[in-house]
């Protein structure tokens, strides 16, 4: 579809924002037309842009009469702004300054959103960015469970006998006549610390930590009581796939391209201005000479 | 016979409440009904994060640098001496305002621009002018001035700014007030108030310079 | 392979294991091969492997709200979408009012329920929208709210609203601004939502409240965005929306036609609806029939009966015989105040009513409109769902956390009397669902067929299977699970026809909160209809902790309690960590229609008033709760003869 190609050119991207920026300079205060002017243009740019924001919203680009209903809403807005100038409305009012400055952002925010970003700038900040999302290290475990609240003061006593059963039976040893009956899982496939923690409480996990995989341990202590574990596997976290990164990677470049396109826009568009920082009159100083601020008491 | 006779008679009423009724907003939620609580929350929209001048207030008074929180101080809308006591509440915030100005007036108050002081609690504004001898202060002002910068703060630190514990740049710095408005009427009023002395610093001052001249007359 | 013949070689397996221990010591670890030798049905050695039912319960809140719901807004929320589905996450980020905030675990699902009446509209107003502005409705607003009589402002919208004469540039259907609102919406969740890790839910809330009464309910979206954004959130005023439930499962019906995707209404806060929220007779003026009971089964097979505003399970004038029935209740009036609770309203309000009066309607209709599982959720207003008891972050902005929230008044109609103190809004509640995976399909499936139960706030485990051949061995089984699935139906299920001269038993299991207090017992709570036609109810004391002996009234004494109100704390001294029993209905007739839940107690804990009163150094009121007890309730399993 033409338009959709048309739509991903770079080149129609930063006409797009030269467009909006030449019309919101030439129609804006800033000593030129000004507020009186009664002439209103909306160019290829500005139409192509409400285009790509309703295709965004309803997945299908806009009829022509809803297109003409956009673009009417634009012109509605546009009048209302000048009106609203021209009445003073925006003098000195914070809010709608900000506000301004917001719809000039937005301009600059929906270009960086209207093209998404190609596969290399996802992949260039996965490269940069990849350890932020390193793939915890993953556990492997079975687990017997020796309640307390069932045994009593002979809990540990009884922990640390079933702990030599579990020893000389080995990895494969069968649990299912030690310990006592749980709604906890006997088995836990491959399982980040999180889930771990989840399902034992928190901090659980990190008590596997000095266990070595293969040799049944403990007792380790939860909210629920002592528990004997095996780490049958541990694997190393690591580097995600990026496929598997790569919705967070489009969420955040799409960001970052964002506040750099700001930023950029900012700096070029300073040098067109002279900032001077004016200071006021010196406050006037107490007939005794006394400094302000030194308490007496 | 006669239960039907009343039930026509009172059908129109009936009527006329349940249109009344049915045509009742379909936007409530409960607590909407209070306007003072509204009052507050859309403040915090008008001039954002207005609402975490609350919690700097209660971390100061955890902290010890305003008086410590008093539930019985509280004034609730439904409670039966609720007049009474809002007008006692007002009473002690006008003295403290004044005391508050007299310790401006002395910083020298001919440049800063307009500002309005609203206290979240009670959403009072108290508005402040420069004038030719000092601020021009007006309390119980309807609201902010057009053109107001605006000083989003609470009662407990005016209190403590009155009695000299406070000054209002370290007030500021806890973030016990907030200015919002221009970005030169913001600068204006807040170097204004970190110029501010303690009041309790700047009325002795007036004292020892009052002496002072005394001294020199005798 | 069927359940008969694994339920045979786990028997076996179960028996013969012993002997294999046993010689553990002196031969030596029991060779792999030769074990699946012995049972070549086994399939895996790990038991959870290849299992297709859930295996872990997944916790979310099904109705959040944030700055875009105009209440929320008023109230000072300025948090949005994003920002609540970062904190659902476990993300640390700042409160409203400025407060850093965290949950103490991340939860795994969440769904954003802003009110589809003026989605986004404070937002938009405050942020200075030209259009708004420019009218001298908006401009007013404006500065009423500029200058701190926000409240004058808000009642002017609301009365507006209801007049519906508002100005251009307001977020109504069909207009740019609520385009923009529920698309922001909807992106919030796309952008959110990661299967298999935490699932973000595309819905919205459908507000009717005519007369101040409650009959609000939660949409939700089992698809995407491109799906939900080929529709927008139903309203509640003409000629968009309307107040009358009959009108949103219409809207619910083109909704699934239109998008090719599924959605599902909850409703919540029967409490408030002053007798509405379970009509038996009529309903808006027609008679409750059988189409309408089919269409409330279909669009509503859950019922959020704890949150903020109370818990709303059972009313001890409904139940004087249940202890436990005076919990979190708010029975004051309808949800503005306007109009005060009588009595005759009760009955048709709370969940355990209900689902007796769906067994009489089922009577007379053939379907019963009331067959829901049960779910909590927090209608909290600020975008933190944050229901636990030491980080309670209030329903309000104005409630969250500072001295004042243990002594202010919430809301208070003069006129009538109905008066609510923050201390009294509840730190509840979660919706626990038991599903196979952590995706949107999985979560609403399970929602769908009601594998969900309810919390108040603790992330207890809880399993409850309904079937005719459960035995007291069963209890001691390693894997009940696969036990419940296999030998029966699990919470939300169906039992029918009751083979000769058996009576339902049940498996019902409760694991704590891993990070949180004992258990002090299980309760099945047995509704019925009787001969004469009428229904009753019974709880039934199924497990408990220690060895406490019912006493002579048939009462099971209390755990006792641990807690130091002024210090806010609790020790797991009494109660137990885990509790299982099979149970058998002792008067079951298979005649009579009836269902079964089961209602999980903890142990006493501090309540929020406590935390707060310790942090804060604030004397609560003398008539403030400072201790409760955290409770489960699962979906029920229903009997038909």
């Amino acid at each position: 579809m033409p338009l959709k190609s048309l739509l991903r050119e770079p080149l129609l991207h930063f006409l797009a924002i030269g467009a909006a920026l030449f019309l919101y300079f030439h129609f804006s205060g800033g000593g030129s037309a000004g507020p009186g002017s009664t002439r209103i243009a909306i160019g290829a740019g500005q139409v192509a842009h409400l285009e790509a924001g309703f295709t965004r919203t309803w997945s299908r680009p806009p009829t022509e009469v809803e297109l003409k209903g956009l673009i009417d809403e634009w012109v509605r807005e546009e009048i209302a702004v000048r009106e609203a100038m021209s009445a003073g409305l925006d003098r000195d009012d914070t809010v709608i300054r900000r506000r301004l400055r917001q719809k000039f952002e937005f301009l600059v925010e929906d270009a960086a959103e209207a093209i998404p970003p190609t596969d290399d700038e996802l992949k260039a900040w996965f490269a940069l960015h990849a350890d932020e999302y390193r793939i915890e290290p993953r556990l492997a475990l079975r687990q017997v469970f020796v309640s307390r609240d069932r045994r009593g003061a002979a809990a540990e006593a009884d922990a640390a006998a079933i702990l030599k059963r579990l020893a000389a039976a080995g990895p494969e040893a069968g649990t299912d006549i030690l310990g006592d009956a749980t709604m906890l899982p006997a088995d836990l496939e491959l399982a980040p610390r999180r889930d771990i923690d989840r399902t034992f409480g928190t901090g659980f996990a990190k008590q596997l930590d000095a266990i070595e995989p293969g040799t049944w341990s403990g007792p380790i202590r939860s909210g629920y009581g002592l528990h004997l574990v095996l780490v049958r596997e541990r694997v190393e976290g690591g580097l995600p796939a990026f496929e598997a990164v790569r919705p967070i990677a489009l969420r955040e470049v799409v960001a970052e391209r964002r506040k750099r396109q700001l930023a950029a826009l900012y700096d070029g568009l300073l040098r067109k201005y002279t900032v001077v920082l004016e200071r006021p009159a010196a406050p006037s100083v107490p007939a005794s000479g006394a400094a302000p601020g030194k308490g007496g008491s | 016979m006669k239960r039907r006779k009343l039930a026509t008679r009172a059908l129109p009423t009936v009527l006329l409440l349940a249109t009344l009724l049915a045509s009742a907003p379909a936007v409530h939620a409960c607590g909407l009904e209070n306007p003072s609580s509204v009052n507050v929350g859309l403040l915090n929209l008008a001039y954002p994060n207005a609402l975490h001048v609350r919690t700097a207030i209660w971390i100061a008074q955890r902290d010890g640098v305003l008086a410590p929180f008093d539930a019985a101080a509280m004034v609730e809308p439904q409670s039966p001496d609720f007049l009474l006591r809002q007008m006692s509440l007002l009473r002690g915030i006008q003295g403290q305002f004044a005391a508050l100005k007299a310790g401006m007036d002395a910083s020298g108050a001919r440049e800063v621009p307009a500002f309005s002081v609203v206290l979240l609690g009670v959403v009072l504004w108290t508005r402040f002018e420069a004038g030719d001898t000092g601020l021009n202060m007006t309390v119980h002002a309807p609201g902010p001035g057009g053109d107001d910068v605006v000083v989003v703060t609470d009662a407990p630190v005016i209190a403590a700014l009155a009695d000299g514990r406070l000054t209002p740049a370290e007030a500021r710095r806890r973030g016990l007030m907030r200015t919002y408005g221009t970005v030169q009427g913001v600068q204006g009023v807040e170097r204004f108030l970190d110029g501010v002395a303690s009041v309790k610093s700047a009325a002795a001052e007036r004292f020892v310079a009052t002496m002072t001249d005394r001294i020199r007359t005798d | 392979m069927n359940k008969r013949r694994f339920l045979t070689m786990s028997i076996a397996a179960g028996l013969l294991l012993p002997a294999f221990g046993a010689h553990a010591q002196d031969a030596g670890a029991p060779d792999k091969a030769k074990l699946e030798k012995a049972f070549p049905a086994k399939p895996n050695f790990s038991p959870y492997a290849g299992r297709n039912f859930p295996t872990m319960p997944l916790f979310g809140d099904t109705h959040l709200h944030t700055g875009f719901s105009m209440d929320a807004g008023a109230f000072g929320a300025r948090l949005t979408p994003r920002d609540a589905y970062k904190f659902a996450r476990g993300e640390e980020i700042t409160s409203n009012s400025g407060q850093p905030v965290k949950l103490s675990r991340p939860l795994d699902f969440l769904v954003v329920a802003d009110h589809s009446d003026g989605m986004g509209f404070f937002p938009l107003l405050m942020s200075g929208d030209p259009t708004l502005l420019a009218t001298p409705q908006g401009r007013q607003w404006y500065d009423l709210i500029r200058g701190g009589k926000g409240g004058e402002a808000a009642l002017d919208i609301i009365r507006s609203f209801g007049q519906q004469k508002l100005p251009t540039g307001f977020p109504l259907p069909g207009t740019p601004a609520y385009r923009n609102a529920w698309g922001e919406t909807i992106k919030a969740a796309e952008a959110y939502n990661e299967p298999g890790r935490f699932t973000a839910f595309i819905g919205f809330e459908w507000t009717s409240n005519t007369g101040g009464n409650n009959l609000h309910r939660n949409v939700i979206f089992r698809g995407n965005g491109t799906q939900a954004a080929l529709v927008e959130p139903y309203t509640t005023l003409p000629p968009f929306g309307s107040d009358n439930p009959v009108d949103l499962w219409k809207y619910m019906a083109a909704t699934q036609d239109k998008t090719g995707t599924e959605v599902l209404a909850i409703a919540h806060n029967g409490n408030m609806s002053n007798g509405r929220m379970f009509p038996m007779v009529e309903a808006f003026g027609k008679k409750i029939d059988r189409e309408y009971a089919q269409n409330r089964a279909r669009w509503e097979p859950l019922y959020e009966m704890t949150q903020t505003k109370g818990t709303g399970e059972a009313h001890p004038f409904l139940s004087p015989n249940d202890e436990f029935a005076d919990f979190e209740l708010w029975d004051k009036g309808n949800l503005d105040g306007s109009v005060p609770k009588t009595r005759d309203m009760l009955e048709f309000e709370y969940a355990r009513s209900a689902l007796k009066i769906g067994l009489r309607l089922e009577d007379v209709l053939g379907v019963n409109p009331y067959k829901f599982g049960m779910i909590g959720s927090s209608d909290a207003h600020t975008g933190l769902a944050a229901m636990e008891e030491d980080n309670f972050f209030g329903k309000t902005a104005p409630q969250e956390p500072s001295p004042e929230r243990m002594t202010k008044v919430f809301f208070a109609d003069p006129k009538t009397g109905v008066k609510v103190m923050d201390w009294e809004v509840g730190a509840s509640g979660y919706a626990a669902v038991w599903a196979t995976e952590n995706t949107r399909e999985a979560i609403f499936d399970a929602m769908k067929r009601r594998e969900t139960y309810a919390t108040t706030g603790p992330r207890m485990a809880v399993r409850f299977f309904g079937g005719w051949d459960f035995a007291a061995a069963d209890a001691s089984n390693r894997m009940p699970a696969a036990v419940g699935y296999a030998k029966g139906v699990p919470m939300g299920g169906d039992l029918a026809k009751a083979p000769n001269g058996k009576a339902p038993t049940f498996l019902v299991a409760a694991l704590k909160d891993a990070i949180g207090a004992n258990l002090d017992r299980i309760q099945v709570v047995k509704g019925w209809v009787d001969k004469d036609g009428r229904t009753q109810e019974k709880v039934y004391d199924v497990v408990w902790s220690g060895n406490r002996k019912p006493g002579a009234d048939g009462k099971l004494p209390p755990v006792g309690n641990t807690v130091d109100v002024a210090n806010a704390t609790w020790t797991n001294t009494i109660g137990a960590p885990e509790l299982i029993t099979v149970w058998k209905d002792p008067q079951f007739d298979p005649k009579q229609r009836a269902f079964y839940y089961a209602r999980v107690i903890e142990i006493p804990t501090p309540r929020w008033t406590a935390y707060d009163a310790k942090r804060f150094g604030v004397k609560p009121l003398p008539e403030t709760r400072m201790v409760l007890q955290e409770r489960a309730y699962t979906a029920p399993i229903w009997y038909t003869p």
